[in-house]
């Protein structure tokens, strides 16, 4: 999964996503979630710990969701049981297993996507092969790298609240006007930076590292075209 | 256009906004290939805007400039960006403000990409990589992050982007401002040979001592003429001091350095580190046993002790990285840590880059908010004679009319805000008051960043690089109100990279190294200079 090309594989993860969300079918939907997190472990270089991670919020909101259908007041007639006061009707159960498996099938494909793919290979197959124009390629990069920083010096100006003895909250405008008057500055200096290496987004560039478009990528965009025939 | 210069400044002049005064007028002067210049100048005279202006960035982000700046090709500033990254190349104070990529690799190709390299080798972008980051001193970084380098690894990353585009001219815009001394001596080496391989070097710097060896010409701002050369700046120091700057010898030599170096205690008794089990005592201001940091699995340092009397000034240095800023933050109780920590009084923090520290839109109630948080929240900017006050405060209507009628009596809140602006007046800042604390000049900043800590009445005082990007004055005048204060018993705990900073104030020097605190030892150091202060130690 990871040596697919990064384009290929967004194209691929986002047809499946389209399929499931046309698709009413709870097996479909298992299906698709158990192939994405089968080939998200199967991967190389996937940290497990993470995975199981991030994939415990969607596993909570597929829960609510299924909840949300299981309690839908429905008019079928054929009861499937009851839950307190409420009966629950066969309808309703299914509403129930097609939504919340609909979430877990989103949620698998999103970080199928997400755990095998390097940010900067995507960009770069972006601009290559999806011909993304430079200017918008490079902006997504340097804001991408930006978050990291972005963080630590939120957590010095909440250290600068603690010192003064103000107590704020944590989206408060004592702490988001510093933080946004640096983010000004930081950005024209990158600008500045980029434009003085060089950097001309109309002109022809070079390419140092090609991401390569192979058989297989073009097999992997095909195969749930396929399957969903 | 002379034939040998790369740049041909004529009537040169720039100020921000139509409205405000120039920055500077009508400079002249041509800068050639092979050819080192230091540009130095007083804080706020537009270095840095004037090194923008020479790599075509001003007037097309910021201001407006008269005259021009030629190079064979053109006007600078009418090149495109590729034809001028040939021609000139700058490097900024900060490094962490120019990456756009992840890796060390990714940042060098970014450069090469742009000007669609095609070089000696016909598109070989690992080899010219391997070659430009052995130029620099990073062979072997290709695949780091740039996250994961050093203060000094990033500088020489910012170097190699800087000539992966083959200018004539590099700008370097205060290069060493953010590094440890031993970095610093590593990157002015790596320029200096850069200097013997046909590039040009501009440099702006405070500081003439690293460049000293092998430096063309000096060049001051607001003094006219073609400017000193190396000999001239050694035998008339004087200059330097007429326009506020370092001379060579960097530090003034204060008569308070001779006797602290004087001091039979000093360095080596009087370290409390060499005697961490000792009871704790009425004399210290804090006392820290054992303290560890962690930052995810890995330790930033461990089991460190140490404390500090009252009425002293402790330094620390060591190289970048070491976990100094976090040692300051966990001493203010900011980090969670292991070990013991004993502080009498209150503490107070000052930033290595104050702008964060502010929380006010103006420089009074900035002062008023640490003398008194209760009646900063009370006065609003009417009270405070601002101009109009915040129209959304919900009692500041019913506000107005009390301070009305108790117009005769003074309340509480005028006895603050007079207390305030008396203070700003002892910390020149009394020009500042109704401004913002983000339009301050850097001095500015870190003046009022310390005078707000010392108004909230702290007992111990940490400081984070305090004279980081300042020039010789507005440098004393922080040390001259520290030194105030600490002779009335303030505690001062700085983080510095300046060794003759830490030698003519501190009472006690640590250093932070390989996760370890140790008393410092002139004798440690390598260079030349390290070898005369060891020398000078030991006697």
């Amino acid at each position: 999964m990871g040596s697919l090309n990064p384009s290929c594989k967004f194209l691929a993860i986002l047809l499946v996503g389209l399929v499931i969300s046309l698709t009413y079918e709870t097996r479909t939907n298992l299906a698709v979630c158990v192939l994405a997190i089968f080939l998200t472990l199967t991967a190389r270089g996937v940290d497990l710990k993470k995975f199981a991670l991030a994939l415990g919020p969607f596993i909570l909101a597929a829960f609510g969701f299924f909840m949300t259908g299981y309690f839908f007041a429905d008019s079928g007639r054929e009861y499937a049981g009851s839950f307190g006061q409420s009966h629950i009707t066969v309808a309703s159960m299914d509403t129930a297993w097609l939504l919340g498996s609909r979430v877990l099938a989103f949620g698998s494909l999103a970080l199928l996507f997400a755990l095998t793919t390097q940010p900067e290979a995507f960009f770069q197959s972006l601009r290559q092969q999806l011909k993304l124009s430079p200017k918008l390629a490079y902006s997504l990069i340097a804001a991408y790298h930006f978050l990291p920083v972005v963080r630590s010096e939120y957590e010095l100006v909440r250290a600068a609240t603690v010192i003064r003895g103000v107590k704020v909250w944590p989206f408060s405008r004592k702490i988001m006007i510093p933080m946004l008057l640096r983010a000004f500055r930081r950005s024209e200096c990158l600008a500045m930076a980029m434009e003085s290496r060089g950097f001309n987004p109309a002109a022809p560039r070079g390419q140092a590292t090609v991401i390569p478009l192979r058989l297989r990528d073009a097999l992997f965009m095909f195969l749930p075209l396929l399957a969903a025939l | 256009m002379d034939p040998g210069a790369i740049l041909e400044i004529k009537g040169l002049g720039f100020r921000f906004d139509k409205d405000d005064p120039w920055l500077f007028r009508d400079l002249n002067f041509k800068i050639f290939q092979n050819e080192t210049t230091l540009l130095m100048g007083p804080s706020g005279q537009g270095k840095s805007a004037l090194a923008l202006l020479l790599s075509g960035l001003y007037p097309e982000y910021a201001g407006i400039s008269e005259g021009s700046v030629t190079c064979p090709r053109g006007e600078i500033k009418d090149l495109s960006p590729q034809v001028r990254a040939k021609e000139v190349s700058i490097v900024f104070q900060n490094p962490d403000d120019q990456f756009v990529m992840e890796t060390v690799e990714g940042e060098v190709f970014f450069a090469l990409e742009n000007l669609a390299y095609q070089g000696d080798f016909r598109g070989d972008y690992p080899g010219r990589l391997a070659n430009i980051l052995k130029t620099v001193g990073l062979a072997g970084f290709e695949k780091r992050k740039v996250l994961s380098l050093s203060g000094g690894e990033k500088q020489k990353l910012s170097l190699a982007t800087a000539l992966a585009t083959e200018p004539k001219l590099l700008i370097l815009d205060e290069p060493l401002a953010n590094l440890d001394w031993e970095s610093r001596f590593e990157l002015a080496r790596v320029l200096e040979k850069l200097s013997q391989s046909r590039l040009g070097l501009f440099v702006i710097d405070h500081q003439v001592e690293p460049w000293l060896g092998w430096l063309d010409r000096i060049m001051i701002l607001g003094q006219d003429g073609p400017g000193l050369t190396p000999r001239m700046a050694r035998e008339h120091p004087e200059i330097f001091e007429k326009f506020d700057l370092y001379g060579p010898g960097r530090w003034p030599r204060s008569d308070r350095k001779k006797s602290n170096l004087d001091r039979q205690s000093f360095p080596k008794k009087a370290h409390p580190v060499s005697d961490p089990d000792g009871a704790w005592s009425n004399e210290l201001a804090f006392k820290a046993e054992n303290l560890t940091l962690k930052r995810g699995r890995s330790v930033v340092w461990e089991n460190l002790s140490l404390a500090a009397k009252k009425g002293t000034i402790t330094a620390i240095m060591g190289p970048s990285g070491s976990g100094k800023s976090g040692l300051l933050l966990a001493l203010c109780g900011l980090l969670k840590i292991k070990g013991h920590l004993a502080v009498k009084g209150r503490v107070g923090l000052v930033f290595q880059n104050p702008g964060f520290q502010f929380l006010t839109q103006n420089v009074l109630s900035e002062i008023v908010l640490s003398l008194s948080p209760k009646s900063a929240k009370k006065l609003n900017g009417q009270a405070l004679g601002l101009g109009p006050g915040d129209p959304e405060g919900p009692d500041s209507r019913a506000d107005r009319e009390i301070s009305d009628l108790a117009a005769t009596e003074k309340t509480p809140e005028d006895r603050i805000v007079e207390r305030a602006k008396q203070l700003a007046a002892e910390f020149d800042l009394a020009q500042t008051l109704d401004r913002s604390p983000w339009q301050l000049s850097q001095g500015q900043q870190r003046r009022l960043a310390v005078l707000t800590m010392l108004a909230a009445n702290v007992d111990i005082l940490f400081l984070d690089e305090p004279t980081y990007a300042q020039d010789l004055k507005a440098t004393q005048r922080i040390m001259d109100l520290l030194e105030t204060q600490v002779a009335k018993g303030l505690t001062a705990v700085m983080v510095t990279h300046d060794l003759d900073l830490a030698l003519a104030h501190a009472h006690q020097i640590l250093t932070l190294k390989d996760k370890k605190l140790s008393p410092f030892q002139g004798a440690d150091l390598q260079t030349d200079l390290g070898t005369k202060l060891g020398a000078l130690l030991e006697a």
